[in-house]
Formats: structure tokens, C-alpha cells, sequence
């Protein structure tokens, strides 16, 4: 695929390339008409192999074997004698055909690999950075289960019992973040692609919210969480599966930027076409210039490395919002910690 | 416990490594377990193995789960567990709606799997002699229609009170939106209004069983598809 494009990228049309490569066979045999009383015929086959490299580098294996053959054609019409015929007096000019024809090939199926290489080369360049973050976030868990579950199954470590638990809920909870990894992976993938189904149907948000909170209980423990829905606070149209996403991102942000004595607050405030729902924090707060960057996709504040998250989580929230046709924004509160502010329209 | 009565579980994953985990861990809680990798092999098992629970994942290579689910269904009322990699919802949906009792998405936790195995088998048991629900601080008597929170009676409104009789006597079950308004309402989701007020009997009923209604956790949601009733402490 990668070939295609760089086709259709350097060459308009396809017989440009064999075009040019025939005309250099052809420069070639002047160039031989000129030299062919001086040198020996069989070292001016060297000419001829320099095109079929230069033209295999340059485009590509199929142009290299035509050039092949119309040297060989040449070389014997126009510098083997008897001259301009395709007859050949001395037999030994056949093992040199044979031979430049083979050699031809093998040197525009490296030369064409060389280069495909250098492409591929190119176009991974861009990818490498994204993908290296992506390999390093799964081989971290992995690391950490597989060198987990090879000490249980080492004989003989003689791991008291505490250890072996230890090691077996270390592998258990690393193959969690692996799976939220996963996730947020298609996720993100699916956004990008624009094949994200947001089906909206009415929710109510208290729903939505309990729900999340539910799922959340084990990192909530006693945390103290505020709700704040009024008896009147409206339906709202969106996607309950996807909108829980939204809330276990930011609840369990706040939860783990924020002192476990402090209060999360979810409050929300009704307008006339849209409503407002903040999730509050009294933790460390964002710096003030990524405010806006934190939403960008693998964009991670410097957080100490206990802080493990996959840079993905805030980015998923805005692509979710921004489907539901809302918006979403941080900022620093005026005391301490973080708001995360979402508005979303209901209709 | 259930767990002593050898009970038989058919497990239908083409994955070996998930009917190997899935077998080891059965085995070992006491469950007598038997497999097959297709559906064709799934539907013989169905009948030859004379499973009291089936575990089906909805992914097969030779038919469609669903299928299975209907076969099945035409014949007993056996429980059928699903297991599935999909988030999307319409599948599960569509599964529960064809008679499947519960369902686990990939990848989840042994212990949460025998707790729904738990819960959808306890249906096999003979019934209990005391007819008395009873979940943390929340207790129904069926036969005296009298709910009880903290020992103090409270007062649900009919449509209340008959959403949480049908979860009650569907222990383990995920009750789909249709479902639920086919038994309560006897119409259909298409009803103008109708989820509507689905929702609102739920929040309602929270409101007045729920220690914390904002935090539900006897009447938990299953987004997208319906409700079900917390089935163990």
C-alpha cells in the first residue's frame, strides 16, 4: 500500500518511468557507439548495468528488468559484432547476456527493496513517536504481569504466602490498566476514524452518575462525594454508556489528584437550552498553559510517575462531549484544585 | 451452597484458553464442567450433557450465538449465561431479549462470573419456604406484598412496587427495557412517553429503598439495556 502511494504520488503516469529508463538504454548505446573500437565489448556492459541500478533506485523493480532486457537487446544489436544484427558471432557473448540479465534482475530486486525501504523509512518516521508511546503504556503492564506470574511460577523463589498474593493482585491489577488501555485505544481510534456511534437517547443524569459512581466504589472507598441535582433538573439527550465514560475519566482524575480528606462536588446548573455540570476538586490543580492542552490526545501534565494514566483519557472525554455537540473546559478554582466544566444542549 | 451440588455447566468459547481457565476454575468451586468450541457442537452438548447452566460466548466461528440462545429456549428454560467482547450494547440486548439470563463482558473476573452463575442457578433450587426477599436493609414479602427498609414498612406506588417484584423473582437476571414494559406496562418501548416514565417509577422507587439514591446499589443499571437487582451482599 505504502508503494501505491508513493506511486501515484512521484509518478502521474505509470509508462513515465519505462519511458525514461529506455531512453537511458538508449543514451547508453550512443555513448557505446562512441567507445566501442576502444573498449572491449563485454566491459561496456558495466554501462549498461549503471542504468539498470540508477533506474531500479529510482523507480522500482519493474522499469530495472525492462531496462535489463532492452540493454541486453541493445548490447547485442548494437555493440556485438556482427554490428546491428541480433546474431552473435562468438558464443561466448551468450554467457555474458545470460549473466547480465541475471545479475540485472538481482540488482533491481535489492536496489528496489533499498529503496521501498527508505519510504517505509519516511512514512513510519511520522508514526514511530505515537507508537513508541503506545508500546512503552501496553509493555508497562506486561512487564509487570509477566514478571509477576513467572516468580509464582518459579519453584524455587519459596515465596512466603503474603508475597504470592501480593505478586497475584500486582498482575490482577495491572491487567486492568492494560484492558482501560485497550479501550481508550479504540476509542480514540474510532473518533479518529469518525465511527463513533453516539446513540442519544433521554437519561436521566442522576442515573448516569450514580452508575459511574457505582463502578468506581472501590476507588472511592470513603471518599466523600457531593451531588448536586435538583428535583427539576431535566433529561438530557445522550449516549448513557458513553457519558459514563465521560464521568469515570474525571471522577477518578479528581480522585486521584486530590488529598483523600478532601470532597469531590459534582454540581450542575440548569439555562434555557443547555445545561451545566461541574466536577470539583480540591487537589493540585492544572497548570495554567495546559489548561487547554491537557484535552490533546497523549497530552500529559508532569506528574510524579506513580501517577500512570495513558494521555488518553482527557482527549476521549472532549471527543465524547463534542459528539453529544457540548463542550468541555478546565480550570483552576480560586482556592485549590480543579473544575472540569461540561455543557451539553438539550436538544 | 450451590457449589456442593455438582451442577453441570456447558462452556461454548472457541478460545481454548478460555474454556481451559473457565474449567479449571469451575472444577475447583465443584461445578461439573463439559465444553465445545462451535455452535453446532454447542447445540448437541445442549441436549446430550443435560447442562443445569450454559456459559455462551456470542462470538462463534460457525453461527451466530444468538441462535443458540433461541434453540435453546424453544426447548428449556436451562440459564444461559453470555459472555462477549463487544461493548456495543444491541447485542446483548438482543441476546437477553431471546431468553439469555445474564451476560459478562470480556475480560472479567472468576469471582464475578460464580456470583452470576451463583445467582442465575439459584433459579434450579427448590424454593424457598420463607417467601421473604431479603437484601441489606431492604425486605419484601411477596405473599404479604409488604416492603420493609430498616424494618420501617414503606409505600410504593403499584407500578413500584410490581418493577421490584420482577426483579425479585428474576434473581440474576438482566431485565431489558422491553422487558420490563411488556410485564409492568404491557406495551411496548415504541410507546410515546413510555421510557419516560420507566425511568421516573425507577428513580422513585430508588428514592424511597435506596440508603443512598444517588448512589444506587439494589437497583443497578445496566446502561443501555435495562435493570437488574443486586444479587449478593
Amino acid at each position: 500500500m505504502l508503494r501505491n502511494t508513493q506511486e501515484s504520488m512521484t509518478g502521474k503516469n505509470k509508462i513515465y518511468p519505462y519511458l525514461i529508463s529506455s531512453g537511458l538504454v538508449f543514451i547508453t548505446n550512443l555513448l557505446g557507439e562512441f567507445v566501442k573500437r576502444k573498449i572491449e565489448p563485454t566491459n561496456l556492459v558495466m554501462f549498461y548495468l549503471l542504468v539498470v541500478v540508477i533506474v531500479a533506485i529510482r523507480w522500482g523493480q519493474g522499469p530495472a528488468i525492462v531496462a535489463s532486457i532492452l540493454s541486453v537487446l541493445s548490447f547485442d544489436f548494437f555493440l556485438v559484432p556482427p554490428y546491428l544484427t541480433l546474431g552473435v558471432a562468438d558464443l561466448q557473448y551468450i554467457f555474458t547476456f545470460v549473466a547480465f540479465l541475471i545479475v540485472g534482475v538481482v540488482v533491481s530486486t535489492l536496489a528496489s527493496k533499498a529503496r521501498e525501504q527508505v519510504i517505509q523509512h519516511q512514512t513510519e518516521k511520522l508514526q514511530t513517536a505515537l507508537l513508541n508511546s503506545i508500546s512503552h503504556d501496553l509493555r508497562t503492564p506486561l512487564a509487570s504481569i509477566t514478571g509477576s506470574l513467572t516468580a509464582l511460577l518459579d519453584n524455587t523463589s519459596g515465596l512466603d504466602d503474603t508475597a504470592r498474593r501480593e505478586l497475584l493482585e500486582t498482575a490482577f491489577e495491572e491487567t486492568g490498566r492494560l484492558n482501560r488501555l485497550v479501550g481508550n485505544l479504540l476509542d480514540m481510534s474510532r473518533m479518529e476514524a469518525g465511527a463513533l456511534r453516539i446513540s442519544r437517547k433521554l437519561c436521566e443524569l442522576r442515573d448516569v452518575l450514580g452508575t459511574s459512581l457505582e463502578q468506581l466504589k472501590g476507588k472511592i472507598g470513603s471518599r466523600n462525594i457531593r451531588i448536586d441535582i435538583s428535583r427539576d433538573f431535566p433529561e438530557i439527550p445522550m449516549d448513557f454508556s458513553f457519558m459514563m465514560k465521560v464521568f469515570l475519566n474525571l471522577v477518578d482524575n479528581a480522585l486521584k489528584y486530590s488529598p483523600a480528606d478532601t470532597t469531590i462536588e459534582i454540581k450542575t446548573a440548569i439555562f434555557k437550552d443547555k445545561v451545566k455540570i461541574e466536577i470539583r476538586d480540591q487537589g493540585i490543580g492544572i497548570p495554567e498553559g495546559e489548561l487547554k492542552r491537557i484535552f490533546d490526545k497523549f497530552y500529559r501534565v508532569e506528574r510524579p510517575s506513580r501517577m500512570m494514566g495513558t494521555g488518553l483519557g482527557l482527549s476521549i472525554c472532549k471527543g465524547i462531549i463534542e459528539a453529544h455537540s457540548g463542550e468541555i473546559a478546565a480550570r483552576n478554582n480560586s482556592d485549590k484544585g480543579a473544575t472540569f466544566i461540561i455543557i451539553l444542549p438539550l436538544n | 451452597m450451590t457449589e456442593k451440588l455438582n451442577l453441570r455447566i456447558l462452556v461454548v468459547d472457541d478460545e481454548k484458553a478460555i474454556r481451559h481457565f473457565l474449567r479449571v476454575s469451575l472444577s475447583a468451586h465443584g461445578y461439573n464442567v463439559f465444553e465445545s468450541a462451535t455452535g453446532k457442537e454447542a447445540l448437541e452438548k445442549s441436549v446430550s450433557s443435560h447442562p443445569d447452566a450454559i456459559i455462551l460466548d456470542l462470538g462463534l466461528p460457525d453461527m451466530e450465538g444468538i441462535e443458540i440462545v433461541r434453540d435453546v429456549r424453544r426447548r428449556s428454560k436451562i440459564p444461559i449465561v453470555i459472555l462477549s467482547v463487544k461493548e456495543d450494547a444491541s447485542d446483548k440486548i438482543s441476546a437477553l431479549d431471546a431468553g439469555a439470563d445474564d451476560y459478562l463482558t470480556k475480560p472479567f473476573s472468576t469471582g464475578e462470573l460464580l456470583a452470576r452463575l451463583r445467582a442465575v442457578v439459584r433459579r434450579l433450587l427448590p424454593p424457598e419456604r420463607e417467601e421473604v426477599f431479603r437484601i441489606g436493609k431492604l425486605s419484601v414479602d411477596i405473599t404479604k406484598r409488604c416492603v420493609t427498609v430498616n424494618g420501617e414498612e414503606v409505600n410504593l406506588s403499584p407500578t413500584e412496587y410490581d418493577i421490584l417484584k420482577l426483579l425479585i423473582l428474576n434473581p440474576g437476571r438482566v431485565l431489558t427495557h422491553t422487558q420490563i414494559l411488556r410485564e409492568v406496562w404491557n406495551k411496548s418501548e415504541n410507546y410515546e412517553g413510555i421510557l419516560h416514565l420507566l425511568r421516573v417509577t425507577i428513580s422513585n422507587l430508588r428514592s424511597k429503598i435506596e440508603p443512598n439514591p444517588d448512589r444506587p446499589t439494589y437497583v443497578l443499571t445496566e446502561p443501555g439495556i435495562g435493570y437488574r437487582l443486586r444479587s449478593e451482599d
